[in-house]
């Protein structure tokens, strides 16, 4: 298609897509309607249906979209311009700027929804239809043999990659853990407790953040090789029950900081130990902010890459992220098999997000970090 | 009760017993070696193997750690955890020997009366290290030319004589070049570096020599290495190009699609494992083999070249070797013997002809190291059809002319150096003469290091555990007397202290262990040669010396810069645009976040891989779109992404802004946190929309803006998982990270101490990068409760 022609039909597009979304949004109460305004039936049958199948036994679908659009633009635009009060008038233009919002969100989510698309579609494509130009979008048939395939060409005993998953999920569970509950201590002590040294650990603490992984990466190593730890899911986790790192106990102690005094000061007299304090009063306070640092923990240790790249030789303890990079080396050119594990890597990060998907956001705009 | 519970358990165990088998087998863990649909043949000798030894039980596995990626298996001989046997690339053995990862051979070899005549020389030498053998040479390979009968035809050429010198080869190779009407390869006649031959097989040719016969001098720039690779550069140059002739080859597809079945590529200098594919996806294809051509001047033997072969070749292939700290030895040697042994290649060339017959495929037999295997192999199994009959000979007559590359410790250096170089020249980035010098000065550096080492004393760890001891008892001195000074503290007041230092202790643990010990040890570190097999020796400002030296560090701060400078303003700018997109209110709005947001939880790891192909040069989603669109429009060339070292670092940022969501939530909350009074008072003042944006939106974000600007620095810094999969690094060194740098030295090469002086480099550029920004931040963030 020529450029030109090109960029009219975008833009013919564009408005076609407005009259759809000024119909659909149109839910104005009848009493406060505009005269201009038709009722919905009648509209879609006006500047929808009707026209619609008319153009497209004359012209063709894509030209009857575009007279379609042309025809309901021309009303929305110029008839109202001869008899609408002022008030009509700031209705229209709240109703135009609620059209544009959507369709430059919509086109937005085109374009970050197009890659996942693509993942999926390349997964189900045989080999002959992947390397064609112009790209096919819909594969024919549907090969759902990549899946098993992907699947078939994982290394013997590791169950079809369900080894992998166990390993991460347990891997996983083990860091949420020791996070959860070393970091809220540590931190709970730094906001909560009197201790000499408080101030200067608490400075030592925050000096580390800046510390880069690389500079102990070696040394670490080195540790776990004398502890014997070396190709065990150990290394993976046992740093997580040791304060969880500087980040999450910086988060929780000025979440901590925020709860008033009373509190503990009333439970103390009641002759609750330090620890029961913390358990049963400090810990169900900051529920929001565990939840928080649960989810960024569980998105670390699920694509944690770098550890299994160091730690982990058997297949049998590798977990998803490492085995899908070890799988692309073996199969880099058997795209569809490739996409098919990506996907499957992805799914349960995407079902997960979406069960969680309001602490999730709450979660990181509490924190002010990326996911 | 009770007695239900005694039958519970009696039960258990009992199914535990039944289930266990009688006698444990020993688990023999081989490398290198992975089973799959066509290896029936391997699978039938290692089920031989295991018929014959009942005690024991062979886990193959691949793990790359054969080729050309020994991270993982010098991670795993570091950790006293290697597999038995290691099917690994023979040229690297005298590296891993130098280094004492594998086990000498001599005592069994002995024993067991294995005799080096059977193998061919160049095969058992590679193998052998200061007079040791490492490792029994398992196959073996060598190169000659494939051409396409047939598009020799349409060539018009005599499809019967393929090119002889170098001359005729660059004359068929553009002869042979066709072209789309719109400039684009239909065909390429013959690309230097296609297939397999390298910079080596040119090299040896031409007369040159990598190492002097010491060993102990790099010879990588001599004259005839440097004609051999201007001789390849001009190919390419005559072909329009590296970068072009790189985008044509990531087009190329393997099995059934092989650009060589398919035409794309006319000649080809490759081992003579192809045979195996022909026979099996192209059956029909009318090619034919014969050594690779020559300088013309070999092919007379005039000069230099009086006495010297015609032709000549050079041979790689796997040996099986024994890596330090085995657990099984004397099974693993059974297992080696076996695999090695005439019965055990009759075995496995039986199963895998009769796998090939019974889907009526022609068997090409793979050669071995072992001559008279080769022979009896050749003798019971070369294939009836004539040209492949034919071809297979022209690779064993090769044999005796084989080279090899050279046995040194420096072996992996040497092969990245002459890629390295190679890639400089094609893409002239260097002149030949220069990219190869600078490689053979990086080997020599490494030999000289390791000539040199016993020159440096072994680190005394008395002394730094001293100044840390001293340095411990004062900090302890001081907090007592800290202590003292607060004053006597009442019962209930230590009472806290001690659960307050109880509760923390988790952290102080972590902290000594993973963080303030491993820091002193960096810096230790960072003043020694260590490779953790051998004891650490002490060598001064030595490797922070080389830092200054080594321009790829300068590379990779470069790149880092690059993608930073670039990448990081770019990602907060989408981020916030998309922000303010979603923070107007319109029904729906939770879907638009979640979509928006998606792409920022996708595994690191998948998205790279999905990347990796959303780019791919030819068939990836953006160049498909590319060419529909711009291209077909205003006939721009779409470009090669991460095929094309201009391209490369782009196409990071580019993926980088499709997570641009994740930050988009941040820059959410920081515009919900903006009291609407103020966008009111400014609506009074009549302001505009972009006004209300410049003086009010942005000032209030400040905060933000910094947050996003320090976060994002130190992580772009530390980037390492994304570039490590979609580009280790290439191509050119164009996406070479610190870390991936830094990585690469600490686990493939095992340079610790030099990869701990990088990383306190990286340390300090961060360090200065994040108190700059701190410095000058109160200038122009703006806190609203000052």
């Amino acid at each position: 298609m020529q450029f030109p022609l090109w960029l009219i039909t975008a833009l013919l597009g564009y408005l076609t897509g407005a009259f759809w979304l000024v119909m659909l949004l149109d839910s104005w109460p009848r009493r406060s309607r505009p005269a201009w305004v038709l009722p919905a039936w009648r509209g879609y049958l006006l500047f929808g249906l009707v026209p619609l199948a008319a153009s497209a036994v004359w012209l063709g679908w894509i030209p009857a979209f575009l007279v379609l659009g042309l025809w309901a633009a021309w009303y929305y635009w110029y008839i109202p311009r001869r008899f609408d009060t002022w008030r009509e008038r700031k209705a229209r233009r709240e109703l135009w700027r609620q059209v544009l919002l959507h369709e430059a969100l919509l086109t937005g989510a085109l374009i970050f929804i197009l890659p996942f698309v693509w993942l999926v579609s390349t997964s189900l494509k045989p080999d002959e239809q992947i390397f064609v130009f112009p790209p096919q979008w819909i594969p024919r048939p549907f090969q759902w043999k990549n899946y098993p395939d992907a699947l078939r060409f994982l290394p013997e005993g590791t169950h079809y990659g369900l080894t992998f998953l166990l390993n991460t999920l347990y891997i996983t569970l083990m860091n949420v853990i020791g996070v959860v509950f070393t970091s809220s201590l540590v931190a709970y002590s730094f906001a909560r407790l009197r201790w000499p040294g408080r101030e200067v650990l608490f400075v030592l603490l925050l000096s580390t953040m800046m510390l880069p992984a690389a500079v102990t990466m070696i040394p670490v190593f080195l540790i776990y090789k004398h502890l014997g730890w070396v190709d065990t899911l150990r290394p993976l986790w046992v740093g997580a029950f040791l304060g969880g790192g500087p980040f999450y106990i910086f988060l929780l102690r000025q979440f901590f900081l925020t709860i008033p005094r009373d509190l503990e000061e009333a439970a103390k007299i009641d002759g609750c130990s330090f620890f029961g304090i913390y358990w049963r009063i400090m810990l169900p306070l900051i529920k929001p902010a565990l939840a928080a640092i649960i989810i960024m923990q569980f998105m670390a240790s699920w694509n944690d890459f770098m550890g299994p790249l160091i730690y982990i030789s058997a297949p049998e303890k590798m977990n998803l992220a490492y085995a899908l990079q070890l799988f692309q080396t073996a199969h880099g050119s058997e795209w569809s098999l490739l996409m098919a594990a990506s996907t499957l890597v992805t799914l349960p990060v995407i079902v997960v997000f979406f069960f969680t998907q309001r602490h999730f956001i709450e979660g990181v705009t509490l924190t002010g970090i990326k996911g | 009760m009770k007695a239900r519970w005694i039958w519970c358990w009696g039960l258990g165990i009992g199914l535990a017993l039944a289930l266990s088998p009688v006698a444990a087998k020993t688990k023999l863990v081989v490398w290198g070696m992975v089973l799959g649909e066509e290896t029936k043949g391997l699978d039938a000798a290692v089920r031989e193997f295991e018929r014959r030894n009942p005690d024991i039980d062979v886990v193959l596995l691949s793990m790359g750690a054969g080729g050309m990626n020994p991270q993982k298996l010098m991670t795993s001989i570091a950790g006293h955890v290697p597999p038995d046997v290691i099917d690994q690339d023979r040229f690297t053995i005298g590296d891993w020997a130098s280094r004492d990862a594998f086990m000498p051979l001599d005592a069994l070899i002995e024993r067991d009366g294995i005799r080096p005549e059977d193998f061919y020389p160049a095969c058992w030498q590679e193998a052998c290290y200061q007079g040791h053998v490492y490792a029994i040479p398992y196959g073996t390979d060598c190169r000659a030319l494939y051409w396409n009968k047939s598009l020799f035809r349409e060539a018009g050429l005599d499809p019967e004589r393929p090119p002889q010198t170098w001359e005729e080869l660059y004359d068929y190779a553009l002869k042979l070049t066709e072209y789309n009407p719109d400039g684009s390869f239909a065909r390429i006649g013959f690309i230097p570096n296609f297939g397999n031959s390298w910079l080596y097989l040119y090299s040896w040719q031409n007369g040159g020599e990598f190492m002097s016969p010491d060993g102990r001098t790099c010879t990588l720039d001599n004259p005839y290495t440097v004609g051999a690779l201007e001789y390849m550069v001009s190919i390419y140059d005559a072909l329009k190009g590296a970068e072009a002739i790189g985008a044509f080859q990531s087009t190329f597809q393997t099995e059934a699609l092989d650009p060589f079945y398919t035409g794309k590529v006319a000649m080809k200098i490759d081992g003579n494992w192809v045979l195996n594919g022909i026979a099996r996806y192209a059956p029909d294809l009318d090619f034919g083999v014969a050594p690779a051509p020559v300088p013309a001047a070999r092919r007379r033997g005039e000069g230099r070249f009086k006495g010297e072969p015609p032709f000549i070749t050079w041979s790689g292939g796997f040996s099986l070797a024994i890596p330090r700290g085995a657990r099984h030895v004397e099974e693993a040697w059974r297992f080696i013997k076996w695999m090695t042994s005439l019965e055990g290649w009759l075995v496995l060339n039986r199963a895998q002809q009769a796998y090939n017959f019974s889907l009526g495929r022609p068997y090409v037999p793979n050669m071995t190291a072992n001559v008279k295997v080769d022979e009896e192999i050749f003798r019971r199994f070369a294939p009836q059809e004539p040209k492949l009959r034919r071809a297979l000979r022209t690779f064993l007559d090769l044999m005796p002319v084989s080279k090899f590359r050279p046995v040194t410790f420096v072996g992996q250096r040497l092969w990245d150096e002459h890629v390295r170089a190679f890639e400089l020249a094609i893409h002239h980035q260097k002149s030949p003469q220069e990219a190869l010098r600078e490689g053979r000065e990086k080997v020599q550096k490494e030999l000289e290091k390791v000539f040199q080492r016993e020159k440096f004393p072994l680190l005394n760890w008395r002394i730094p555990l001293a100044l840390v001891g001293s340095g411990v008892v004062l900090l302890l001195l001081l907090g007592v007397r800290a202590l003292k000074r607060a004053g006597p503290v009442g019962k209930l007041m230590r009472g806290e202290a001690f659960a307050g230092w109880l509760f923390a202790s988790p952290w102080i643990l972590g902290f000594l262990i993973f963080t303030a010990g491993p820091i002193i040890a960096s810096i230790i570190f960072s003043f020694c040669d260590y490779d953790v097999l051998h004891p650490a020796r002490y060598v001064g400002w030595h490797n922070y010396r080389e830092l200054g030296r080594d321009p790829l560090v300068w590379k990779t701060v470069w790149n880092v810069a690059y993608l930073s400078v670039l990448g990081i303003p770019l990602g907060m700018a989408v981020g916030l645009g998309l922000a303010l997109l979603l923070n107007a209110k319109v029904r729906g709005m939770s879907w638009y976040r979640t979509i928006y947001y998606l792409p920022s939880i996708v595994p690191a790891v998948a998205n790279a891989i999905l990347w990796v192909w959303i780019l791919n040069p030819e068939f990836g989603l953006v160049n498909s779109l590319f060419r529909q669109t711009l291209g077909a429009w205003f006939g721009w060339e779409a470009p090669k992404w991460l095929a094309s070292e201009h391209w490369s670092k782009p196409s990071l940022i580019l993926m980088g802004l499709w997570g641009a969501g994740g930050g988009m939530i941040i820059w959410l909350a920081g515009l919900q946190g903006i009291p609407q009074h103020l966008y009111e008072a400014a609506d009074l003042d009549g302001a505009t929309a972009w006004h209300k944006f410049w003086h009010v939106t942005i000032p209030m974000l400040t905060p933000y803006i910094f947050f996003n600007l320090i976060m994002g620095t130190i992580g772009s810094l530390q980037r390492f998982v994304d570039v490590y999969i979609m580009t280790g690094g290439g191509p050119v060194d164009s996406t070479l990270v610190p870390v991936l740098y830094l990585f690469q030295n600490a686990f493939q090469y095992f340079k610790m101490g030099y990869a701990s002086a990088m990383a306190w480099f990286l340390f300090v550029i961060i360090l200065v990068l994040t108190l700059v920004q701190l410095k000058f931040a109160p200038r122009w963030v703006h806190y609203e409760g000052e």
